[in-house]
């Protein structure tokens, strides 16, 4: 890894903090001038992929995610045959199989954006059928209900992460679980209304989903592309920033930081909530980066961490948090998960919805 | 023929200096009393004067004698049933000190003082951070893996270095990379079994119980159920004779309607150990080449293996006794040994230890080998293979290849545990789990774990036992598995 240089750490973490911060306003807080954080922020662009993504708030727009993982004991052709179906599927955003998984077993996780009505049955009637015979996977889903993106750069000094999960690590989260009832909740995602076409919606939204800055020129270009008509660049910036301020939350996204391992912890409550959900929520910061997904009684945690080394304690750990209704199994992701690129998921829903 | 002596009764027992079993070892002070939470549960309390005894240890407030007199207190407490660990074998470091003391305050900011919490921080502290070997050290350490009762002398001739470089270098690595010297020892000649069962409780029945009930069997040597699956493994060590296998192949049956959903047993009928320094450079691990063409050759003659030999009159108890404390520290001298059996109340002179040590070498009962952490090997897992002879002999020739293992030949198959570092921990793992789909190979069974779980010395576990007729029967006062199980459950 290319170490990072101090002034570069110092834009990241503002940025961390701030991910709606534009250029100005970081010279500003910084001290430095424009083109020096112009300069800064181009060599992150370049040699760390930085962009600012955002999470989407998806009932607005006519859409669900859902996510979920498929599991099971013995290596069989279930798996693979449930990974080419994910795979055909051009709703499924992304998957991803697992290395190595703490139960000792094989998973695949995945995530998709699917309209509201049939298709959203279909699909979820698909991943029954792969329930039962002769597949007979384990498949846990649901409707994501609140997600969170966390980066905690006071654990990086530009060189390495200041990340292993000690006893330390567990103890707060053991300590935490007495106060989850007072844990602030996460913030569910509620459809808001907004004055404009579905697929109009659809393509702004996903489109601040890869790129919270994304300026109007670049949004006319994607329409053009989808063969979809192209309002004027003034109701074009009118519109995303009322979907900024309304439905995107911006995260930063960069990569080549020393992360280079990902984990991903499944977990699955029966019955009321023991509060265990609320407290990884809040806890998520203890990780150099983390992905929180979650709905009532599901939770995925993708978090990138500098070693895969430090799997193993956490993944003994958070057994030892679980309870009798609580299961948790995590794995050791495959490197390069599979991702569908936007504008075929664009398109796709278009055909879909039209 | 020479029989143990236990001390009748010493003049003064030391042991009521320090404390007991039941409260604790509050006679043994240390300047960081302050940090230790006020607890009541002894199994909680037997973690704590762990730690007790180690800060004893490191600023000198206790002495190594009076440190193992403590430890024989601390094994009294029922939880060292459970955890067989001993702070005294532990190198003295500064690091260890501070993160002893760094979890103790976490558990008093958090008011953490459950015995899991109190268990977690004992064991999260002596996690090994790495250090990384220099070359010089590095060229020491692989020496003596290849040749680990070479007196120093020797080592010193070999490598053109001073007797004193070589000594300095050793005690150097002990204390950085707890470098031990370790022996296995053919118990067989004893009339004892190693038997092996890899089980998981059925559905109905709770984990808890069952973990209670084998932790404290009197046979138990190991036990080790990680938290991330249901699967148990567990190591019992038995006189064999007087029906005691058939009784207890009975037992385990009884128990797999009863209580164990699963339930894979194996009798060991060999064990050995490899190591492959040659992998490490600089504080790295490579991962070894040409792991898949080494199962397919049939010239590599494959590691050392100590068979059993089987039952063989000659020996005593006090052979026995003197081997344990050679597979503690296969370069302890006669004196070390007879303070160490004195600790436990035997009465064994230096001269019986020689001529003991002298006829146990000549049988060749011992596998000498050496131990060491801290080095980057931090992903333990253990792999149960049930397999025929051509692929435990394909298995076998591969693990000298592999960073660490330690291995046990079994009528079934073959037990490997391994210790790679965590950058290959995968390829290692899809390596053995790729065995089970070879035709020979019935089945492959994975564990994971932190860190490597210490045992209960065979040494302990005769107290259960007695010495007549040249081997070791089981005292007629200890229970069967199966009633003591379902007694405790």
């Amino acid at each position: 890894m290319k170490l990072l240089r101090a002034s570069e750490l110092r834009v990241l973490r503002r940025l961390a903090i701030n991910p709606t911060i534009n250029k100005a306003g970081l010279a500003k807080k910084l001290g430095v001038t424009r083109s020096a954080i112009t300069q800064i922020w181009a060599r992150l662009e370049q040699e760390r992929d930085l962009v600012i993504k955002s999470s989407i708030n998806y009932p607005s727009i006519g859409l669900r995610r859902i996510f979920g993982w498929a599991e099971t004991n013995a290596q069989s052709d279930s798996l693979d045959n449930f990974t080419k179906w994910l795979d055909s599927i051009p709703f499924v955003h992304s998957y991803t199989k697992s290395s190595m998984a703490s139960k000792m077993n094989y998973l695949v996780k995945f995530d998709a954006i699917i309209p509201m009505g049939a298709q959203y049955t279909h699909f979820t009637n698909q991943l029954d059928r792969f329930r039962k015979r002769p597949y007979s996977l384990n498949i846990f889903f649901d409707n994501l209900k609140t997600s969170r993106r966390t980066l905690n750069l006071g654990l990086f000094d530009g060189r390495r992460w200041d990340f292993s999960s000690t006893f330390r690590f567990g103890a707060a989260i053991d300590a935490a679980k007495d106060y989850a009832q007072v844990l602030p909740a996460a913030k569910i995602s509620r459809p808001v209304d907004l004055q404009m076409t579905t697929m109009l919606k659809i393509v702004l939204a996903l489109a601040l989903k890869e790129n919270y800055h994304i300026t109007a020129p670049q949004v006319t270009q994607l329409l053009n592309q989808l063969n979809l008509d192209a309002p004027s660049g003034r109701t074009l910036r009118r519109h995303l920033s009322t979907l900024r301020e309304r439905i995107a939350t911006p995260y930063v996204h960069i990569r080549n930081i020393g992360l280079t391992d990902s984990v991903i912890i499944c977990i699955q409550e029966e019955g009321t909530s023991t509060g265990l959900l609320r407290v990884l929520n809040a806890q998520a910061t203890t990780f150099p980066s983390a992905n929180v997904s979650a709905a009532e009684n599901l939770m995925l945690i993708e978090i990138e961490v500098p070693t895969s080394g430090d799997y193993l304690t956490i993944s003994e750990i958070l057994s030892q948090l679980s309870g009798p209704r609580t299961s948790i199994c995590t794995f050791i992701a495959k490197k390069a998960p599979t991702k569908k690129q936007l504008v075929k998921i664009i398109s796709y829903l278009k055909s879909s919805i039209q | 023929m020479t029989t143990l002596k236990r001390i009748s009764q010493r003049e003064y027992d030391k042991t009521q200096d320090f404390g007991s079993a039941a409260n604790g070892l509050s006679l043994v002070h240390t300047p960081y009393d302050d940090f230790f939470p006020s607890v009541q549960d002894p199994s909680a309390k037997f973690y704590l004067d762990a730690m007790r005894i180690y800060l004893g240890l490191y600023c000198g407030t206790l002495s190594m004698e009076d440190a193992q007199i403590v430890m024989e207190v601390l094994k009294k407490n029922s939880e060292y049933k459970r955890s067989p660990t001993n702070p005294i074998l532990l190198p003295l470091q500064e690091i260890y000190k501070d993160k002893i003391l760094e979890n103790l305050k976490t558990l008093t900011k958090f008011n953490l003082l459950t015995t899991e919490s109190i268990r977690s921080a004992y064991s999260f502290a002596f996690l090994m951070d790495i250090a990384p070997l220099n070359e010089p050290d590095h060229e020491v350490i692989t020496y003596i893996s290849r040749n680990p009762i070479a007196p120093v002398r020797k080592i010193a001739e070999d490598l053109g270095l001073a007797t004193r470089t070589i000594s300095r270098t050793i005690d150097r690595i002990r204390e950085s990379h707890r470098l031990r010297f370790n022996s296995l020892m053919d118990y067989s000649v004893f009339g004892l079994q190693t038997v092996l069962v890899f089980f998981t409780p059925r559905l109905d029945v709770e984990w808890s119980a069952i973990e209670e009930a084998l932790y404290t069997y009197p046979l138990t040597k190991v036990m080790l159920k990680t938290t991330m699956t249901d699967l148990g493994y567990l190591s019992i060590v038995l006189p064999s004779g007087e029906n005691g296998l058939s009784e207890l192949k009975s037992n385990i049956n009884q128990l797999s309607k009863t209580v164990f959903d699963y339930t894979s047993v194996h009798f060991q009928v060999g064990i050995g150990t490899t190591s492959n320094l040659s992998l490490y450079h600089l504080g790295e691990w490579s991962y070894p080449e040409n792991l898949e063409l080494a199962l397919e050759e049939k010239t590599i003659v494959g590691p050392k293996i100590l068979w059993n030999k089987g039952l063989t009159p000659i020996f005593t108890d006090v052979d026995f006794m003197v081997g344990s404390q050679i597979k503690l520290d296969n370069r302890s001298t006669p004196r070390k040994i007879s303070q160490a059996l004195d600790a436990q109340e035997y009465d064994v002179t230096t001269r019986q230890i020689s001529l003991s040590l002298k006829k146990l070498k000549s049988h060749e009962l011992f596998y000498p080998y050496i131990s060491f952490s801290g080095m980057g090997l931090s992903a333990n897992f253990c792999f149960e293979i049930v397999c025929n002879d051509t692929w435990k002999k394909k298995i076998l020739n591969i693990l000298p290849l592999l960073p660490v293992t330690i291995f046990n030949v079994t009528s079934r198959g073959i037990i490997v545990w391994i210790q790679v570092p965590s950058a290959h921990q995968v390829d290692y793992y899809k390596l053995f789990r790729s065995f089970d789909e070879y035709e020979g190979v019935e089945s492959v069974l994975p564990i994971m774990t932190i860190m490597q779980k210490s045992s209960r010395s065979v040494s302990e576990l005769a107290q259960y036992w007695e010495f007549r007729n040249n081997r070791w029967v089981l005292k007629p006062d200890v229970p069967n598995l199966v009633d003591y199980v379902l007694s405790e459950l």
